[in-house]
């Protein structure tokens, strides 16, 4: 095992948890309460552009870069997502299966048009 | 006040119209929402992008322009040969899945997932298959003529127009006139009943389908001509063709075409006042508004 190798499969590792952290979330919303959630992947971005903007270093032009300790990153990241999960599970929790899927399928489109791809 | 985003979004919503005919067709008759319909678009442009080439380089005349269009003779064979094609792909996709689904009695849900699943394969195929740089139909370019009060379009763009007009209304009078069209509606209402008056359902599937395929890849076609075709194209214009088609009244043919209408003036809007960063929001903000307010859309009656 060369240390190059190494580090490719704790790269690798690291993207796999990610997942799972993903599922953990969908399990929770699908698998224990029925929420089809096809948006998971929008609600993380929220997080990740919320821990970039609050941590990144500062940059002339550019918002966020508030240079703050990354686990107020992972926080602050949790609670914006959070939060607006809030919001949206509000306006569309009452909506049939089929309707939800499409209404988070568009809340994973409209953040990734938001953030620019 | 210029009519510039008049003519932007009534070319945009032709298209989503057209596209949006066949997801509620779907919805309606087979009963789930298919996310797969969007790649139907893209293939249905790349089919025919492959077909025209083929033309040109077997007869040089018949890329030749014809009149003020941009494009010639292969393009109007290739988009009936790709119309073809892509009915055949819909047919194969719902052979080799949703019909082992259906027959099984699957939950809608599951259907629904089994599109996800289609739509990122034939997605992931047609990137591995062409590529994604873009690719055009011609590489002349067109003048746009002045229409007044400001508003330009191309030739290419009006005819378009014309082109959905025409094909809207001849699948509306198929659906209200015609003993395959009295079927569909048959089997829309209820497919065991429709079965036991005798109407052949599996025959109808095939014809939902194949319509299905058939505007798509004329919604696809389109999007290759007015902007340009991509493997991502019909992912983009998924979230627009479910908001018009809710929008329209799940099942509505006009309904459909109007509501895409609405949303592709409504993206013009956005872009001309608001900012073209907003444009891929609006299709949600209508999709929420109307599933909140009135679920049944325009023109559809409530389930």
């Amino acid at each position: 095992m060369t240390p190059e190798l190494l580090a490719y499969a704790a790269f690798f590792l690291t993207m796999a948890l990610s997942f799972a952290i993903m599922c953990l979330g969908l399990n929770l919303q699908w698998g224990q309460t029925g929420v089809f959630n096809v948006g998971v992947a929008g609600f993380v971005a929220i997080g990740a552009y919320t821990s970039a903007l609050l941590t990144a270093p500062a940059v002339q032009d550019r918002i966020g870069g508030l240079e703050l300790p990354i686990f107020v990153g992972w926080i602050g990241a949790a609670l914006a997502a959070g939060l607006v999960s809030v919001i949206i599970g509000a306006i569309t929790i009452r909506l049939r299966s089929d309707y939800l899927a499409i209404a988070t399928f568009g809340v994973a489109v409209a953040v990734q048009a938001i953030t620019g791809g | 006040m210029n009519a510039q985003p008049l003519i932007d979004g009534l070319v945009a919503g032709s298209m989503i119209g057209l596209g949006a005919i066949g997801i509620t067709l779907t919805y309606s008759i087979l009963k789930f929402s298919n996310f797969a319909h969007g790649e139907f678009i893209s293939w249905g442009a790349y089919a025919a992008l492959a077909v025209s080439s083929a033309l040109a380089m077997l007869y040089a005349p018949l890329a030749a322009p014809l009149g003020p269009f941009s494009f010639g003779w292969s393009l109007v064979i290739a988009a009936i040969a790709s119309a073809i094609l892509t009915g055949l792909l819909t047919l194969l996709v719902d052979a080799l899945l949703f019909g082992r689904l259906r027959r099984r009695g699957s939950a809608a849900i599951v259907l629904v997932m089994a599109s996800f699943g289609a739509a990122l394969t034939l997605r992931a195929l047609l990137e591995f298959l062409a590529t994604s740089k873009p690719a055009y139909f011609t590489s002349s370019l067109q003048i746009a003529m002045k229409l007044g009060l400001g508003a330009r379009a191309t030739p290419d763009q009006l005819l378009l127009l014309g082109v959905a007009v025409v094909t809207v209304v001849g699948v509306h009078l198929m659906l209200t006139r015609t003993a395959i069209g009295r079927s569909m509606r048959a089997v829309s209402e209820n497919p065991d009943l429709a079965g036991i008056a005798g109407v052949d359902v599996r025959a109808v599937v095939r014809v939902v389908w194949l319509m299905g395929g058939a505007l798509a890849s004329l919604a696809g076609v389109m999007a290759g001509l007015v902007i340009q075709i991509r493997p991502q194209m019909g992912l983009d214009l998924l979230l627009p063709l479910f908001a018009a088609a809710i929008l329209g009244g799940i099942g509505s043919v006009p309904g459909a075409m109007l509501a895409g209408l609405i949303v592709g003036l409504a993206e013009a809007a956005t872009v001309m006042f608001i900012g073209a960063e907003w444009r891929a929001a609006v299709s949600f903000f209508i999709l929420v508004a109307v599933l909140l307010l009135r679920p049944q859309g325009l023109f559809g009656r409530l389930a």
